[in-house]
């Protein structure tokens, strides 16, 4: 079914569908009128955020919950980030989706990379905010198995007070549950090698779309050197700082969208195509 | 009925809430009173662990002189509680050294040691070499192992399903074969290495309130071993592997049940208590590991785990664990009185007595096994008696549903060369 004949059916123009990904069931959320722009979540799983409502602006946000993402059904078969990739694609086929910019945070970044690898034919250009999938030439990914889910969550925010006012003081039993979920979901996918993929460097060169990376002036999760290396190995590539932690789509929704704006050539504040 | 031994083998030559203290070389996600998988090994001397490895193992020795049945062994790494770092190799050490005990393994993490081949080779080993003693007790490993080897926690319910199968399947179908499974590939299956007990040795899975390990258990037959656990949960889990065993067609009874249970004996109060105290050496939760840690994503359903998540930071101690039956210390009147209570209860056909934990220093434990030896074993074998506590090998029960009881293989009388 295609994602722009949804309308949309709730208060603050969010639209939600569930379509059948060959077998699974995958949960899109999207807003805004204008041509596609889809965003690929974190490994924290898929919350709607300021960025995605600057983008809305401009663009038709599409936000799916990838398979084995709350509220996404999960397959057994998928086994690496390669394979989630190679199934998203399968998500924007069911979507209609042709050549579409993809904007990918952290984890979504690698699957975002992966998939304009697997499939090129689905990806127009690429923004790819603090992108996992290398093995960091320095520093480490911060061990999600090692903390509390909870406390994961903070270290993706420079201000404890950004961090309270997006999850609360505490969470409750649901919420618990699908950050376990999403968890369990990475443990599958990104044990072992932790969050990237060995290969990826070998097959990043093959990305012939225009690409802008982005990382966060003070990332506790992803180590700056990763950001450096995508820049590196992805041809023309652009690099860009903002400010804050990980989850900028909180912490840095203006200028991540910015950023966003300027690569994809639109002014900020324009409306429609 | 099958009386056992079992010792966590704590590595105790280290400060009491030393745990608790903060490092310099520490970890940054390590907690206070954590030390299970992030404290550093830096604070291990190899020196007193040989002393406290040979002390241990000299004390599991003398339980064949006094009588037990069966002396159990486990594995653990990364931790402080548990110097037992591969089950295979202890059991090997006490098979050498013993002649009658059987050795009851508490047992391989079979999900998450990488080859159920060689896996079978040792454990066929130690049958060979200890004459038919081994008890293959079969695990997935709690979650810290995980950390501590980096297997996947996720993929760990259908690896130890897998390489169940597999194992089983070596030691009772001629190689070779090849194997290709959900997460095991083998072109080649043909270990010329086979236990003498025919079709194998027992198996038995030990757990802690496990669903998966009941329904595993109750589904093939095999005993399931209760460690450490209350008397209620203990009777819920009974009735659960009751039911299945009658959904699977056939009558279950105390020769499925075991239980590990915590135990001290001395021979005045006081000293039977300062021995009890030792369960809780080093002054934190019993074991020292990180709910995170324990109950990693994936290992189990949400639901199972969510309570462990809630209790972190939560300690046992002594009054609690006599409280709700976990732990039982008195003199040898004492304690009979109460293992006899324990056991009309609980109905065991495989009873384990856990005990010199902690500090208790080699004498004493060896003391305090004496009397068990001498003044608890017997009265243990007549409440056996009277309650009908039959044991696998009284009522020559089958290793598994699918087979029959365990024979050792016979030697070879025909078509051998000469001896010079």
């Amino acid at each position: 079914m295609s994602i722009a004949a949804v309308p949309a059916n709730r208060g603050n123009g969010l639209s939600e569908l569930t379509v059948d990904v060959l077998g699974v069931e995958v949960n899109v959320q999207a807003a805004g009128a204008g041509e596609p722009l889809v965003v690929l979540h974190r490994d924290t799983g898929r919350t709607w955020s300021p960025l995605h409502d600057a983008l809305a602006q401009d663009w038709r946000v599409i936000a799916p919950a990838l398979p084995g993402f709350h509220p996404s059904g999960r397959t057994e078969w998928t086994r690496n980030c390669t394979e989630l990739a190679i199934q998203t694609g399968h998500v924007l086929d069911a979507l209609e989706l042709a050549a579409t910019p993809i904007v990918g945070l952290g984890f979504g970044g690698w699957i975002a990379a992966e998939l304009a690898v697997a499939r090129p034919e689905l990806v127009a250009s690429l923004v790819l905010h603090a992108p996992m999938g290398l093995r960091p030439a320095e520093g480490h990914y911060l061990d999600q198995f090692l903390i509390a889910a909870r406390e994961y969550m903070a270290f993706g925010f420079a201000s404890e007070e950004r961090f309270q006012a997006v999850y609360g003081a505490e969470q409750d039993d649901d919420t618990a549950r699908n950050w376990d979920n999403d968890r369990e979901t990475i443990t599958r996918l990104a044990w072992s090698p932790y969050l990237y993929n060995p290969g990826l460097p070998h097959m990043l060169p093959s990305i012939r779309v225009p690409t802008t990376v982005v990382r966060s002036q003070d990332d506790r999760v992803v180590p700056s050197a990763v950001a450096v290396a995508y820049q590196e190995l992805i041809r023309d590539a652009s690099l860009y700082v903002v400010p804050g932690g990980h989850r900028a789509e909180f912490e840095a929704a203006a200028e991540l969208a910015e950023v966003v704006s300027r690569h994809l050539a639109l002014p900020a504040g324009v409306t429609g195509r | 009925m099958l009386i056992g031994y079992f010792n966590e083998m704590p590595y105790t030559a280290f400060p009491v809430g030393a745990a608790e203290e903060a490092y310099p070389d520490d970890h940054p996600a390590r907690k206070p009173g954590v030390s299970v998988v992030l404290l550093s090994n830096r604070h291990y001397n190899a020196a007193e662990a040989s002393r406290l490895y040979n002390e241990r193992l000299a004390h599991m020795v003398l339980c064949e002189e006094l009588g037990f049945d069966i002396v159990c062994i486990n594995e653990h790494h990364n931790a402080v509680f548990c110097m037992s770092s591969r089950v295979n190799i202890m059991s090997t050490a006490v098979a050498a050294q013993t002649s009658r005990i059987k050795i009851m393994q508490i047992g391989n993490p079979i999900s998450i040691w990488e080859n159920p081949i060689w896996l079978s080779e040792e454990i066929a080993m130690i049958d060979l070499i200890s004459k038919g003693r081994v008890i293959a007790g079969f695990v997935r490993g709690s979650g810290q192992e995980y950390f501590a080897s980096n297997s996947n926690p996720a993929y760990s319910r259908a690896r130890f399903d897998e390489a169940h199968d597999l194992m089983v399947k070596i030691w009772t179908t001629p190689g070779p074969f090849s194997w290709d499974g959900p997460t095991r590939n083998y072109r080649v299956v043909n270990p010329w290495c086979l236990p003498l007990q025919k079709p194998h040795p027992r198996i038995v899975i030990p757990g802690h309130l496990s669903r998966h390990g009941v329904t595993f258990a109750a589904t093939h037959g095999y005993p399931y071993v209760l460690t450490n656990t209350a008397i209620e949960p203990t009777v819920q889990v009974w009735e659960l592997y009751d039911k299945i065993a009658r959904e699977v067609g056939y009558e279950s009874g105390p020769q499925h049940r075991g239980h590990v249970l915590r135990v001290f004996v001395g021979e005045t109060d006081e000293k039977a208590e300062r021995g009890a105290s030792e369960f809780f050496w080093d002054g934190n939760p019993a074991i020292g590991v990180d709910p995170i840690h324990f109950t990693p994503a994936g290992y189990s359903p949400w639901d199972d785990r969510k309570g462990r998540m809630a209790k972190r930071g939560a300690t046992s101690s002594l009054e609690r664990q006599v409280a709700d039956g976990t732990l039982l210390y008195g003199t040898p009147t004492t304690l009979v009185k109460q293992l006899r209570e324990f056991v009309q209860q609980v109905r065991p056909g495989i009873l384990v007595l856990e005990t010199n934990e902690g500090r208790v220093s080699y004498e004493t434990g060896r003391r305090s096994l004496e009397l068990l030896g001498t003044e608890v074993l017997p009265a243990l074998r007549e409440m056996a008696v009277e309650f009908d506590l039959v044991d696998p090998y009284q009522v020559d029960a089958p290793v598994s549903v699918n087979l029959g009881p365990p024979r050792l293989e016979e030697p070879l009388t025909e078509n051998l060369p000469a001896l010079v």
